[in-house]
């Protein structure tokens, strides 16, 4: 690499770098941090997932960290503070990292929690996502799609903006994490992401409309619903994995949108 | 634009060697970004330094580009198992992290 502006070295003008470390912009530089943090895992015990490569399990006498890696962000979940803080610990010295303490904010979802349980929302997300394409003051709607309606393949012009209609498309589909109510809709508007044709903008316009009236809603982890013995041990298997959180979540609908809805139905009679 | 500098240094991210023969030089460029607060005013004036990867050839320069996501049923998964059983969650977030990968 050529050496960089402003601090080429005096003795050596015409030297270059020869690249030990990786360097953002790399094609490899990913990969790289990848492949360092995860094979440093295993010498503090951590095993990676066969599941999901970016899960990591330490279990020994003394109790389970669990801990998540999204490229830079870790989130260590240990099931004794002492234990998780000793992972900290040797994280923070092998690498230069901030600790930010308890969990409140991980790729786009906000979390708070509380003694019945956790509470997450995209509610910023949501908020950002309109805000990108320009649509904060769309018309809420009660409904993310028409019902007995179905996108059809060749109905009308191509749209002139494939990868805008590919840009918000995704950035719905995670935002299914805290909001299985639009899944269905969101994924209609999936299958046509090779071709996005005019009017499926409209039926996206319409979930994002839908998604602005519950804009607080939010997953809740409770605690009082479920009483299962065994997850620990179950983590590699995806199914039980199904069972768990179908029993745990939760939705609440903030009073406001309920009202909403009272009134559209009311209209619709 | 020092501290990032300095950052580079202290990882010993690069050696000056001379040119080899027949090789492809990747260029590089500082990147200066302004921060701001949530209200808007002036965090700090933040450099990066960046190499021009897009010059860089598959097969020749690199081979490896992969890193995993994470799937959205794990952090359930995980989310679940910490309030079933009260189990402290923290969070981390790794400096200039890309400047830690190793090159061969």
């Amino acid at each position: 690499m050529a050496q960089p502006q402003g601090f080429t070295s005096n003795l050596y003008p015409d030297f270059v770098c020869r690249l030990r470390k990786s360097l953002y912009g790399l094609k490899q530089a990913p990969h790289a941090w990848n492949e360092r943090f995860t094979s440093f895992l295993p010498s503090l015990g951590f095993q990676a997932s066969l599941v999901d490569p970016s899960l990591f399990v330490q279990y020994s006498s003394h109790g389970t960290v669990i801990l998540l890696l999204y490229v830079d962000d870790i989130l260590p979940i240990g099931s004794h503070s002492s234990l998780l803080t000793s992972v900290i610990d040797a994280l923070t010295q092998e690498f230069y990292m901030k600790d930010l303490g308890p969990l409140t904010y991980f790729l786009g979802l906000q979390v708070s929690s509380s003694s019945s349980g956790l509470f997450v929302s995209q509610t910023n997300y949501i908020k950002e996502l309109l805000d990108r394409v320009d649509l904060q003051n769309l018309k809420p709607c009660a409904t993310p799609c028409l019902p007995y309606h179905h996108l059809l393949k060749d109905d009308g012009k191509p749209y002139s903006h494939p990868q805008q209609y590919r840009s918000i498309v995704g950035a719905l589909q995670y935002l299914t994490f805290t909001r299985p109510d639009i899944a269905f809709s969101v994924n209609q508007a999936c299958q046509f992401m090779h071709n996005p044709i005019e009017y499926y903008v409209v039926a996206v316009k319409r979930i994002l409309r839908f998604s602005r009236v519950l804009l607080i809603m939010a997953f809740i982890f409770s605690l009082a619903l479920l009483i299962y013995k065994y997850t620990v041990m179950l983590i590699e298997l995806v199914i039980p994995m199904i069972v768990i959180l179908v029993i745990t979540q939760l939705w609440v609908i903030p009073q406001k949108s309920i009202s909403f809805f009272k009134i559209k139905i009311k209209k619709m009679k | 634009m020092q501290e990032e500098i300095n950052a580079l240094h202290a990882q010993g991210t690069w050696d000056l060697v001379p040119l080899p023969h027949a090789k492809n030089l990747v260029g590089c460029k500082w990147i200066y970004r302004i921060k701001k607060n949530a209200d808007g005013s002036i965090a700090r004036h933040k450099a990066r330094f960046v190499a021009k990867g897009f010059s860089q050839e598959e097969g020749v320069d690199y081979n490896e580009t992969f890193s995993p996501v994470v799937k959205p049923t794990t952090v359930q998964l995980a989310l679940a198992l910490a309030t079933q059983f009260h189990w402290p969650l923290r969070q981390l977030d790794v400096k200039n992290a890309f400047l830690h990968g190793i090159l061969q």
